[in-house]
């Protein structure tokens, strides 16, 4: 426990290491959606120029419709999707930690579950950008030797839940000599 | 605390033509085109300034360039304005390599490189000391390891350094026709080529004028039907020959290249030598071995052969010399395979492993999408060209139906002693083994297409090269199992480098 200013009993490291499941912080929805909707609506601005320009040069009146239409769905959908998917993703996401290490199972088509086991663990970091504060949430990165996966990202914690965590899978109780 | 060593004097030497083969190109750019139109010295004053500068870099190299042995450590110095001090742990060391071209050889010096867990670079290189400096560093570094981990229980430290493999010239050519480097090597030839323009302008008129010579030359005498099938069969012998010729190139560049291949083992070190003009030396510690894998070809199947590779943390793949290194046995005889396999991985034997097949219908799910290219090929073909191009994509269908079942016949998942294997691959077939101790993280991975014929895959990362081995279209109970089998076993062995 380094920079943690919460020096509580329950919040001592090892007692996060419950082995129960999780969901991420209901505010990281909120968050993704409100960048989701800035997205698609960039994405509406950007493509809006380009589509009136072709609508206004078409010959027909049934073509302008249909270049307008898809416009339409297509903007549409991607904001639909923007709103959507982060509350699909929260919903799919589950880590647990344990004495052992970290699980993270996450993915709604793909569906996807990593293991780090503690002792692997090289270092961790908690990171925070400024749409995070905002929200209070924080980001915690766990790193190993491995090739693949030599950062694994859990996005969406409550911050001071992240720095527990990183405490947490921070301290070896088994001094690592070789 | 021990004296500071220097490099060999020599090094300046090499330091100096080092900078010279870099600067190689432009100076013969230089020197063609400058001397055409001009007429002033500038360029040769800076050639002289560049060659001063040079020389003065090299010395400067050499009388800064510092490094003791510390007990528990490798201390390096170097930098004039700049200084750096390095502090390399013994126990942290991964390997020590030496290369020895051929003039370094004459001098009797070697370039050694030190290899940690950290990063694509080497953790130290030096260039260029003594070649007896070697045995010394190895032996310091050995002594250096066991007196800073007492606690750790090591194998008693054999004096003796006991042959395992040694390839004789014939199983070395036999490996070059086997691995077949022979296209890589013409196109790094083309590429050299290319720096040189004329050089490729000449040959290319020289192409240009022999291409037309055949088909005049050749076929005018003849009948049309006859040239039809001359030419099929110039062609096809051409296209023969011109294989075999790089066969036989990769099997000469093997000859020379891995030159009196030997594997040997002393204690916990294994130790690679090879190489007739550039000799190498390479060191690995069987501790620090990532993963294992076992190579075979069609050509290995029917030789009866198999190689056998290994990774280890760090050292990049872009280095040529790591990427040789990896090679502990380019070319093993089934027989001696099992032998040498438990060498490298104690308490493995590779027939008593038990491998599980993936899910019964995993063939199904691989030859959809196999034949997904296929169809798409077709249809694009059918609307370009016509309905026989359909004859095209049955052929496309069944070469990728053939593939798919080989491919499925090939996976496999075992359970090794204190680890895992999988295998894989389609002519080409793989066996890669990895200890729980050396597993990184594990990820079970299940697509929409998996969930809904319930199978699942299961990747398993590593800090070797390539990082992670794995196999897909498992049945998914199983792939969860071996998932929390693995993590499981993962977390109660302590990650050593």
């Amino acid at each position: 426990m380094t920079n943690d200013t919460n020096t509580d009993a329950s919040l001592d490291p090892s007692a996060i290491a419950d082995g129960k499941d999780y969901s991420l912080d209901p505010r990281y929805v909120t968050m993704q959606q409100q960048i989701g909707w800035i997205r698609a609506g960039l994405f509406a601005l950007i493509t809006l120029a380009p589509v009136v320009g072709a609508v206004s040069s078409a010959r027909t009146l049934t073509f302008k419709a249909v270049l307008l239409a898809l416009w339409v769905i297509v903007t549409c959908t991607n904001a639909w999707w923007a709103h959507r998917r982060p509350r699909l993703a929260y919903k799919h996401c589950r880590y647990r930690v344990d004495a052992h290490g970290i699980q993270i199972r996450r993915g709604i088509f793909w569906k996807r579950a990593i293991s780090v086991p503690r002792s692997r663990v090289q270092h961790t970091e908690v990171s925070q950008g400024p749409w995070e504060r905002r929200h209070g949430l924080g980001t915690l990165a766990v790193h190993t030797a491995g090739v693949q996966h030599s950062i694994v990202l859990l996005n969406g914690l409550e911050y001071e839940r992240a720095l527990r965590l990183r405490d947490h899978l921070l301290i070896h109780e088994t001094p690592d000599v070789v | 605390m021990s004296s500071e060593r220097r490099l060999h004097p020599v090094s300046i030497l090499f330091h100096v033509l080092g900078r010279l083969r870099e600067f190689l190109i432009p100076l013969v750019v230089l020197f063609v085109f400058g001397r055409s139109r001009s007429d002033d010295g500038w360029q040769f004053a800076g050639v002289a300034v560049l060659a001063i500068l040079t020389l003065a870099g090299s010395l400067a190299q050499y009388f800064s360039f510092r490094f003791r042995y510390d007990p528990g450590e490798l201390v390096v110095r170097w930098g004039i304005l700049f200084r750096k001090q390095r502090h390399i742990p013994y126990d942290r060391i991964q390997n020590i390599d030496a290369v020895q071209s051929v003039l370094q050889r004459i001098f009797g010096v070697a370039t050694l490189t030190i290899q940690t867990g950290a990063g694509k670079e080497p953790e130290a290189s030096f260039s260029v000391l003594p070649l007896s400096a070697l045995g010394e560093m190895r032996s310091r570094v050995f002594a250096g390891r066991s007196t800073a981990t007492p606690s750790v229980p090591s194998a008693p430290i054999e004096e003796t350094e006991r042959v395992l493999l040694k390839l004789s010239a014939r199983d070395l050519a036999l490996a070059g026709v086997i691995e077949n480097r022979g296209i890589t090597l013409i196109l790094a030839g083309i590429g050299v080529l290319s720096q040189f323009d004329f050089l490729g302008n000449w040959l290319r008129q020289k192409m240009t004028g022999w291409l037309p010579n055949i088909n005049e030359g050749t076929f005018a005498t003849l009948p049309r039907r006859d040239a039809v099938f001359t030419g099929i069969a110039v062609v096809g012998i051409g296209i023969f020959s011109l294989l075999l010729f790089f066969r036989v190139l990769s099997a000469l560049w093997m000859l020379l290249r891995l030159h009196q291949f030997t594997l040997t083992r002393q204690g916990e070190d294994l130790r690679v030598q090879y190489g007739l003009f550039t000799r190498v030396t390479a060191t690995i510690s069987v501790r620090r071995i990532q993963t294992l894998s076992v190579h075979e070809g069609i050509l290995h199947r029917r030789l009866n052969r198999a190689a056998v590779r290994v990774t280890t943390a760090g050292g990049g793949a872009g280095q040529s010399g790591a990427a040789q290194r990896e090679w502990i046995a380019p070319i093993v005889r089934r027989e001696t395979l099992s032998t040498l396999v438990q060498e490298l991985y104690p308490g493995l034997t590779l027939e008593s492993l038990e491998w599980k097949a993936p899910h019964p219908r995993a063939f199904s799910r691989a030859a959809r999408r196999a034949a997904l290219v296929p169809v798409i090929v077709s249809a694009a073909l059918a609307l370009a060209i016509g309905w026989g191009a359909l004859a095209v994509g049955v052929f496309l269908m069944a070469w990728a139906l053939i593939e798919a079942r080989i491919r499925v016949k090939n996976l496999g998942w075992s359970l090794a002693p204190e680890g895992v294997g999988f295998r894989g691959g389609l002519w080409h077939r793989t066996l890669t083994l990895t200890r729980f101790a050396r597993v990184q993280s594990v990820e079970f991975v299940e697509s929409p297409f998996d969930r809904r014929a319930g199978m699942a895959g299961v990747a398993v990362d590593t800090a070797g090269a390539s990082g992670g081995v794995g196999m897909p279209y498992m049945r998914r109970e199983e792939a969860v199992d071996l998932c929390g089998l693995v993590a499981d076993q993962a977390a109660r062995t302590s990650f050593r480098w």
